[in-house]
């Protein structure tokens, strides 16, 4: 578990986290969404020990991060954005230095990292990681992340620079994780992926460093939207102009055959009623839920025109 | 909870240095031009002994012998060593400077230190880590160059006597402490300078700059 109390870190006067409260349980996928400078590697930085906070604190399993770095790095496993291995090493010698770190006796070392290399499909792959590309980089950094079996992971950008196949794996290793009961923090630009991954709760950092919104991805979507809905209305002949208390606005298009209907609820009910009380034929009557991505653009590009 | 850092990074780094092409090269070039300046002083020191030896049968037949006074004394085998003192400064102070001038700067450019530092590690680990690798690779490649040098006098029929033996350890001391330094000096600016680059150019103005001043001093 994962959980951040009044975290703040500041960088000659300007606050790049501001005042974070927030607590991931065990066995949840958690997305931290925001735009650069928002704040979200700082957030890792201090989660992992490699900086400390101005104020507040951050703790994992109840143990706080500051106090205790080396007990706390023992139950995370942690990918940068741009992981960085030794060159002059193969997969396997850089894991296994690695797994020595954790104190890892000989026999646990070589089968934790030779299932590892399976798991994310380098086994058998011997030459140098000079030699790798930023793909298999990236795989061979999920595998270092998982290597001392951590309660925690926290993955900043993970599917990057990886392929089909290798974002599919990725999906597939940080599901079992969660289902496994671990905690897995992800920071992504990639918002669809979040979406998909996310499955639990998103959060979304602002420039600044507050949290200013935090749910189920619906839960964001619906929040960042204003808690409005949008409406898809098609009918075989022209509709009647709508009016309804929960009406925000309405498009009409080809000569009133279709239209989108924003309203502060769902009035799918009271639009079919006014349509079949005007004796039009209904061909589609949907509701369009924006996409995480759609309303967290949405949103930033409401606050740049609000600053 | 305890950290093994320490041991792990400093095996890392010597197992790293012996197979860095960079240090094998120079360590290379450090041992065999040390050779062939200990084979030219040997030479040197055998042409110096037989004058001494003609020398010193020329005085037993003489009975008006000056007791070898004024003629110099019996030469020492310190002089082979000190023979090759400047190449080992030089080499030696270059072999420091080319083990120690990307250790922490390198892993900053290839950004293996921040995945390096989230391990249950301290910071300072790190640097003494990486330190205590280069001392022991530094004392192996000296060792292994006395061990060199002291087989080419055996070699040559040339056996130190204790106080000769003692005299030579000293100057092996002396170098290595003076590579160490030099590598030290590298290994800390590849600590406080941002790229490799940066710290090998400031590493190598304080090699000049010390290595001219006795000739700053002298010329006084």
């Amino acid at each position: 578990m994962i959980t951040f109390d009044h975290l703040s870190k500041e960088y000659n006067g300007v606050y790049a986290v501001n005042d974070l409260n927030l607590e991931i349980p065990g066995g949840e996928i958690f997305g931290l969404l925001g735009p650069n400078g928002a704040g979200k590697s700082t957030t890792i930085l201090m989660l992992t020990g490699l900086i400390e906070p101005t104020a507040g604190r951050c703790l994992i399993d109840g143990v706080e991060v500051a106090k205790n770095p080396i007990e706390v790095k023992h139950r995370i496993g942690y990918m940068p954005e741009d992981v960085g291995f030794y060159t002059n090493l193969s997969a396997s010698e850089n894991l296994d230095f690695f797994a020595r770190l954790y104190g890892l006796d000989t026999s646990a070392r070589k089968s934790r990292i030779d299932e590892l290399l399976s798991l994310v499909n380098l086994d058998g792959v011997e030459k140098l990681v000079g030699g790798y590309s930023k793909g298999m980089r990236q795989r061979l950094g999920i595998a270092k992340a998982l290597l001392n079996d951590p309660a925690v992971i926290i993955l900043d950008e993970p599917t990057a620079n990886l392929d089909p196949q290798g974002v599919a794996d990725y999906r597939r290793i940080i599901k079992q994780m969660a289902a496994d009961g671990k905690t897995v923090l992800v920071s992504s630009h990639i918002l669809s992926e979040v979406s998909l991954v996310c499955t639990s709760i998103g959060g979304v950092l602002s420039q600044g460093g507050k949290l200013v919104a935090q749910g189920t991805w619906k839960d964001l979507t619906r929040v960042l939207e204003g808690e409005q809905v949008k409406i898809l209305v098609e009918t075989r002949s022209s509709m009647p102009e709508f009016s309804h208390p929960d009406l925000v606005s309405a498009e009409y298009s080809n000569e009133h055959h279709e239209a989108v209907i924003t309203a502060r609820s769902d009035i799918r009910d009271d639009i079919a009623d006014a349509l079949r009380k005007a004796d039009v034929m209904i061909r589609q009557l949907t509701l369009d839920r924006s996409t995480l991505e759609q309303a967290v653009l949405s949103y930033y590009n409401t606050g740049d025109e609000q600053q | 909870m305890k950290s093994n850092g320490l041991p792990v990074i400093a095996q890392k780094e010597l197992r790293d240095h012996f197979k860095s092409k960079k240090f094998l090269l120079i360590f290379g070039i450090f041992l065999i031009i040390t050779i062939i300046g200990m084979v030219s002083g040997v030479a040197e020191y055998n042409k110096n002994l037989q004058q001494y030896n003609d020398r010193q049968s020329v005085a037993d037949d003489d009975e008006y012998n000056m007791g070898g006074f004024g003629w110099g004394g019996k030469p020492s085998i310190m002089t082979i060593y000190l023979g090759v003192s400047g190449l080992i400064i030089t080499l030696g102070a270059i072999l420091g400077i080319a083990m120690g001038f990307d250790l922490i700067s390198k892993e900053k450019e290839t950004k293996s230190l921040k995945i390096l530092l989230s391990h249950p590690i301290y910071r300072d680990e790190v640097i003494n880590g990486k330190a205590l690798g280069g001392l022991m690779a530094l004392a192996i490649a000296l060792g292994i160059t006395f061990i060199v040098t002291f087989a080419i006098l055996l070699i040559s029929g040339i056996v130190p006597e204790g106080d000769e033996l003692s005299k030579i350890l000293v100057y092996g001391g002396a170098a290595f402490l003076m590579i160490l330094s030099y590598f030290a000096l590298s290994l800390f600016m590849s600590t406080v300078a941002n790229d490799s680059g940066k710290a090998l150019v400031y590493t190598l103005v304080i090699f000049v700059a010390l290595m001219s001043l006795p000739m700053l001093v002298n010329g006084r």
